[in-house]
């Protein structure tokens, strides 16, 4: 992952995140917090294969959530490829006046 | 293990308050359904976590305040009005059991489901503007 994805905790912090590692593995969970050198997610859901291969469950995951079949893991900061909120759009671009 | 009633008392009431039926047993869910069934009907499952009470509860409070918005709106709080939550949660199946969320149901049957993702990190005028835009596409009632 070009980026440090722990620079990115305030935003990510609390909030259900998406994560593809090198391992060809996807997460869905809760970003819980990083420690030095790992990424701790809670109440997740695991995949085989990256980020393009489960496109589908990641679509289904924005519709509808995801189980939590498993309490915490640890995830090495150097495996992530790539991570993001698990919404359509950042809410930042869904403001509209009422 | 529910959470104790006099901590969740302010936070199911900031709905119940404000006109939203509060349905705590199965039965009463069932009702609630079966008397909005020719109509649109709202369900919220409550919760005690933050994104509840900074962008959920005041965000479904201000979509009300929408011209269109569904018939009927009623709530259970995850972890203590667990029958009622059941039954609702049992009426998505597809639906991973998430809190707080909102369920929107047109004739009796789901038509739009809002996880909690969808409420982390928003505040209640961009979730007023998620429901409002579900309410556009299922509800009719005007004022």
């Amino acid at each position: 992952m070009g980026q440090d994805p722990a620079k990115r905790l305030k935003e990510f912090h609390g909030k259900t995140v998406a994560v593809e590692t090198c391992r060809k593995q996807t997460f869905i969970g809760r970003c819980s917090r990083f420690e030095k050198d790992n990424l701790i997610m809670v109440d997740l859901d695991h995949f085989h294969g990256g980020w393009d291969e489960n496109e589908e469950t990641l679509e289904s995951a924005v519709s509808f959530g995801h189980w939590p079949v498993i309490k915490k893991v640890f995830i090495a900061k150097a495996d992530i490829t790539r991570m993001d909120l698990l919404v359509k759009t950042p809410w930042k671009g869904e403001v509209r006046s009422v | 293990m529910p959470y104790p009633e006099e901590m969740i008392a302010p936070m199911r009431s900031e709905l119940t308050d404000n006109g939203v039926t509060e349905l705590r047993t199965a039965d009463q869910a069932k009702a609630w359904l079966e008397s909005n069934k020719d109509k649109t009907a709202m369900f919220v499952v409550n919760s005690v976590c933050g994104c509840a009470a900074g962008a959920a509860r005041p965000g479904i409070l201000l979509s009300l305040e929408n011209e269109v918005k569904p018939d009927a709106v009623a709530t259970g709080f995850a972890g203590n009005d667990t029958e009622s939550v059941n039954f609702i949660r049992s009426l998505v199946p597809q639906a991973p059991p998430s809190s707080p969320s909102v369920y929107i149901f047109k004739q009796g049957k789901p038509v739009a489901y809002v996880p909690r993702h969808v409420f982390e990190g928003g505040h209640p005028e961009s979730v007023a503007g998620h429901l409002q835009r579900e309410y556009e596409k299922h509800c009719t009632k005007v004022g």
